[in-house]
């Protein structure tokens, strides 16, 4: 963590809303009120026919779903990292084929709920339940020196190289999106910022 | 925190990801602008980078930095915040569209007594900012926000509730069906908030 205590502060209670756009409202409400069991607390009519539906999170936080009847055409690689489906063998999140292009810059690429640690695995099968395919609880793992980002089926040997610090669920929401419940496994410190931040080009 | 949740306990956005251009540009203005500590690095096997940054106990916002990457797409994959130079709209960027699937903006809650100071504080850092808009819809007055981008366009808001659930319920609300496109379409601009 950098030196920002002297800058500027903004008093940021937390994140207030997320607009998402969404293909069909129908299907948004069942899935925000009836998977996720959130209240619907506002919803109105758009100037063009469109919708607007607010779902609350928490007391601080909702998600704004807006529906066009027209929008512009958009697809995963650009618009979102698609949930790619559960890989059979490991459980987890499929991987993207190699070459791929995930999300576009300036776009959302995955959306992550914040979760007890305890309660991952009564989440996974309540989500399954449901009807909604998830994953196992991947392991994020800082791997090495390099603090290489790494998601192992098996664990290494060298126990000490090894840094898990955040547990995850993911799932798809009902525009394909990646969602995800996630937990960090312990406090994060000073020394889990490591890397040198990249430029365009490099 | 109190999560709304009749089915898990939801205390928050771990991390709402996103994907930079520049992660140094990113760090400057996450971190250096909005004051939202960078807390975890990591490097995804010399292809990319994932940047984490805090903004309270419970919401986050993270960054992808890929090496190869579609160039941004703005009023597809986000809100265009040009858009709102042809209409007669304040709001900038939020007349625009966005296709389906995509973030449209982001939204941090502060102080509703802070806005005009917030507003002059981003200028002073040489951000563009709207001046304080007031968003109401048929159940009254809404929210009331200021309005900037990121160093990649993406369409960030301060923002505070007046009242965020609407006084009459939402009994009468008919969700529409994706197959309603066409018999719904009207002449309007939808203002997304």
């Amino acid at each position: 963590m950098s030196d920002t205590e002297t800058k500027p502060r903004f008093e940021v209670r937390g994140i207030n809303h997320l607009a998402l756009v969404v293909a069909d409202m129908a299907k948004t409400r069942e899935f925000y009120t009836e998977v996720l069991g959130l209240p619907m607390v506002r919803a109105r009519e758009l100037a063009d026919g469109g919708q607007q539906a607010f779902f609350a999170i928490t007391d601080n936080t909702i998600i704004s779903a807006v529906w066009y009847p027209e929008a512009p055409e958009g697809e995963a690689g650009v618009i979102y990292r698609e949930f790619s489906g559960v890989d059979e063998v490991t459980g987890q999140h499929k991987s993207a084929a190699p070459g791929t292009k995930q999300s576009a810059a300036g776009s959302m690429h995955h959306l992550a709920f914040t979760v007890p640690l305890e309660k991952q695995e009564e989440y996974k099968e309540r989500l399954r339940e449901a009807g909604v395919p998830c994953t196992e609880i991947n392991h994020h793992i800082a791997y090495g020196n390099g603090k290489q980002a790494y998601h192992p089926t098996v664990l290494p040997n060298d126990a000490e190289a090894i840094d898990e610090f955040v547990n995850s669920l993911y799932f798809p929401d009902p525009d394909g999106r990646t969602f995800e419940f996630a937990a960090y496994t312990r406090p994060l410190v000073r020394d889990d910022v490591t890397h040198t931040p990249a430029r365009a080009g490099d | 925190m109190t999560s709304q949740s009749t089915r898990f306990e939801l205390r928050g956005f771990h991390h709402v990801a996103m994907v930079s251009s520049d992660m140094q540009n990113t760090v400057d203005f996450y971190e250096g602008v909005l004051g939202f500590p960078l807390v975890k690095t990591l490097d995804l096997g010399g292809q990319g980078q994932h940047f984490f940054f805090q903004v309270t106990e419970d919401d986050g916002v993270a960054f992808f930095w890929f090496k190869n990457v579609n160039a941004a797409m703005p009023g597809v994959a986000s809100a265009d915040w040009n858009a709102a130079e042809t209409t007669p709209s304040r709001a900038k960027g939020l007349v625009s569209k966005a296709a389906a699937g995509a973030m449209h903006h982001l939204s941090f809650g502060v102080p509703g007594d802070k806005l005009d100071e917030y507003r002059d504080r981003l200028r002073e850092a040489g951000i563009d900012v709207t001046e304080v808009i007031e968003q109401e819809d048929e159940d009254g007055e809404c929210i009331r926000s200021i309005f900037f981008r990121d160093p990649d366009g993406i369409v960030l808001e301060f923002s505070t509730w007046t009242e965020l659930a609407a006084p009459g319920g939402t009994d009468s609300f008919r969700p529409a069906a994706a197959s309603e496109a066409l018999a719904r379409r009207k002449e309007g601009i939808p203002v997304t908030i």
